[in-house]
């Protein structure tokens, strides 16, 4: 829980739960388990807000609750930790990911389960599927079955899973201190039987009274149906172990070709269910289920299969590597060999952008010859001397590159010592994991930066955007909506424009800064788990 | 340290080992780093593609419906008087705070908003409070048996009477019997603890007036 992770969480919060809740989170995040009045105590918030807040942070996992440290009278206490509310940085790849998978349904489904949280399946498809008919054209409707169906394919594809209800406290639970994961139930990927046959419904356009009505109607409609109780979550992990095999897939494509990367995605796709999350590498494969499993589109010859499956065994970056000789030979795809290359070649691109090719040589040199004096990274590296040694100091000075004292005399006299250069791949990962927390913290900042100063601007144009869909709405002459139109003066108009420009430049690095964050924590989490 | 006496640039060790020339140090600083130094190289330009500008889309939307959901929780702030003109249209997209309610059984209890706490706070506040009154009450009262001797007393029990009779809903009803009391004591605008009726003036003057002479 460093400080960069803290203010990051904050933010992130402060922008999706509000202020309330971001107070309440990071008091929970800096000071570990605490129960409801401590809460209260410290932070000064009214009870109300405070216990709203924890629901909300319930709600959406970022905080678990477990009965208290003294014994099963104590009050429940609350924990909070980084991850889950860093993960609010990657929901739109998720649900670009499920677009991609599963199509308009799947990405609707994934999206509401991001916004709220937890939901029982028959509130997800009538949601979704009245969300689907307002996009239709008129007279079409979405049936209930459809999104049922699409909700039932991406459980079986472990991508939802069932949350775990809230043990009331009994002796019968589990006194363990690490709360259950929803793996643990049994019925986790289990669909649930429930009756629900209907179409979707058309939201008429919105003015007040409609929606008074639309609302008591829904309210109506809320007959059970069968599956109270039973509530859904996304989960992550299968997405990441998603995410981690199309990186190295794409890893793949580029390094080598086309074919390689489809022969390496089949190897994945086809030990997708026998493979564990924390798996080192996957299960093996003989050279006959793999050229078997080819997608047909494919028609290479059975020997040029084993020639592409020695070239990807023999590349350095050891994506592939040959674990037996029965069944025309035995292959796995090592994991964690290849997200800590993924992770490499992440810092040497970072040294790169930031010093210069010459430096990232140097860089990569260190990392591959492990500890080099001086003298030997000039001659090795082929730079002149003194550039050499700025170099080398530079990036000493910022850290990614340590300093290493090996004494001949116990007194570690100057001129009787070693001094050799050495770049450690975890501990560096681990600070520019950091940097880049930070960097996204910082982009945040800069992005309310630019809506705080040009509020007035923003709130003129919502306002006579609001008028002009008004106008329109009641059919207005063009006359009247062009004036409306020059409410806002053309020095504005480019104002707005720029402003536009710069807060969606943020937002995309965001997104691209994410990537880099979950390479990083894969690589890092890989390590954790096999150490 | 030890070479400060014969000469600043001289070294205590043989500096060739650490592959430093003695003309290559670099520069000595002058101040802590500036706190935005120049950068040599820029930054590579963000990737733009359709899937980039896709999710760019994405995460606006997530952001402006998150922050309309009843979960987005606001401080109770003072509202301005005069509601300004762009609230009214920011507010017909808000969603009710009570159409939410979260799925309780994934919840401790404590989490849950309990009305009828809040009702039986005040009953037990005004019992208290009526009965510190009775006992102000009974208190002034016998402090003015004490002072008087009959009339006050049939006055006094009209007002328990009265006090009992007409049971007050509030704190503030009470307090403001309290104050009544003190006024309705007096049947007169006369505070009868200041008046002296010459009683007891007369059996305690004979005691005094050996050493007065009244003039």
């Amino acid at each position: 829980m460093t400080a960069q992770e803290v203010r990051l969480c904050g933010l992130l919060l402060r922008e999706h739960f509000g202020e309330v809740v971001e107070k309440v989170g990071t008091h929970l995040l800096r000071g570990g388990a605490q129960n409801l009045r401590i809460i209260i105590h410290e932070t000064g918030v009214p009870l109300d807000l405070v216990k709203k807040s924890l629901c909300v942070l319930v709600q959406h996992g970022a905080c678990v609750f477990s009965s208290g440290r003294k014994g099963a009278g104590s009050p429940t206490e609350y924990r909070t930790s980084c991850d889950r509310i860093l993960r609010i940085l990657r929901y739109p790849r998720y649900i670009y990911t499920t677009k991609t998978l599963y199509g308009d349904t799947g990405e609707l489904i994934i999206e509401e389960l991001l916004q709220r949280g937890h939901m029982t399946m028959s509130s997800t498809v009538k949601t979704v599927a009245d969300r689907l008919t307002q996009n239709m054209e008129e007279g079409l409707c979405m049936d209930y079955g459809e999104v049922s169906n699409a909700f039932s394919k991406l459980v079986e594809t472990h991508f939802l899973q069932r949350s775990t209800p809230a043990t009331p406290g009994t002796p019968a639970a589990p006194v363990s201190t690490a709360p259950p994961s929803p793996e643990s139930f049994p019925d986790c990927y289990k669909v649930p039987h429930m009756t629900l046959v209907g179409r979707g419904k058309r939201q008429l356009c919105s003015e007040d009274g409609e929606d008074q009505r639309n609302a008591k109607r829904a309210k109506m409609d809320s007959q059970a149906h069968g599956d109270e109780g039973i509530c859904w979550q996304v989960n992550f992990e299968r997405f990441h172990l998603h995410f981690r095999d199309q990186a190295i897939i794409s890893a793949v494509a580029n390094k080598l070709d086309q074919t390689s990367s489809e022969i390496v995605r089949t190897m994945l796709r086809m030990s997708e269910v026998t493979t564990s999350p924390t798996a080192t590498c996957t299960k093996p494969l003989s050279a006959n289920e793999i050229f078997r499993s080819l997608p047909p589109s494919y028609n290479i010859a059975r020997p040029i299969v084993d020639q592409y499956l020695t070239l990807l065994v023999d590349d350095p970056m050891e994506f592939v590597g040959k674990a037996g000789e029965s069944g025309g030979g035995m292959y796995v795809v090592n994991l964690h060999r290849a997200l800590a290359n993924l992770a490499r070649a992440t810092l040497e691109s970072v040294v790169q952008e930031r010093f210069g090719s010459r430096s990232a040589r140097i860089f990569r040199l260190l990392l591959r010859k492990r500890h080099l004096e001086q003298k030997q990274v000039e001659d090795f590296a082929m730079i002149p001397a003194k550039e050499a040694k700025d170099m080398l100091y530079t990036l000493l000075a910022q850290n990614l590159v340590q300093l290493q004292e090996i004494p001949k005399t116990p007194d570690f006299a100057p001129s009787r010592t070693f001094y050799l250069y050495t770049v450690n791949q975890l501990p560096t990962a681990r600070m520019l994991l950091q940097n880049c927390y930070k960097t996204v913290a910082n982009l945040i900042e800069r992005r309310l930066f630019e809506s705080r100063e040009n509020k007035r601007l923003l709130e003129k144009s919502q306002r006579i955007e609001a008028i002009l869909a008004s106008l329109q709405a009641s059919g207005a002459e063009p006359e009247q909506l062009t004036e409306v139109e020059e409410m806002i003066t053309a020095t504005e108009k480019q104002q707005l424009e720029a402003l536009r420009l710069h807060i969606n430049k943020l937002d995309s690095a965001e997104n691209q800064v994410d990537e880099s964050i979950f390479l990083l924590e894969s690589y890092i989490n890989s390590t954790a788990s096999t150490s | 340290m030890a070479g400060r006496g014969r000469g600043i640039g001289a070294f205590s060790f043989n500096v060739e080992a650490l592959g430093i020339g003695r003309g290559s140090m670099p520069e000595s600083r002058v101040g802590p780093n500036p706190l935005f130094p120049n950068t040599d190289f820029k930054a590579v330009p963000l990737k733009a593609g359709e899937d980039e500008d896709y999710m760019l889309a994405l995460k606006q939307e997530m952001r402006g419906t998150m922050q309309r959901l009843p979960h987005h929780i606001k401080h109770l702030s003072n509202k301005s008087e005069v509601e300004r003109y762009t609230e009214r249209y920011l507010k017909q997209k808000l969603m009710e705070d009570k159409d939410w309610s979260p799925e309780w059984s994934l919840l401790p209890k404590e989490l849950m908003p309990q009305k009828k706490k809040t009702c039986t706070k005040p009953g037990s506040k005004k019992k208290t409070v009526k009965i510190s009154g009775k006992d102000a009450a009974d208190m002034l009262n016998k402090l003015d048996n004490l002072a008087k001797k009959d009339e006050g007393n049939p006055e006094k029990s009209d007002d328990e009477t009265e006090k009992k009779t007409g049971n007050a809903e509030e704190d503030e009803e009470d307090i403001e019997e309290d104050i009544e009391e003190e006024d309705v004591e007096e049947e007169n605008d006369y505070i009868d603890s200041y008046f002296d009726n010459g009683e007891d003036f007369a059996p305690d003057s004979d005691e005094n007036m050996d050493g007065e002479a009244t003039y």
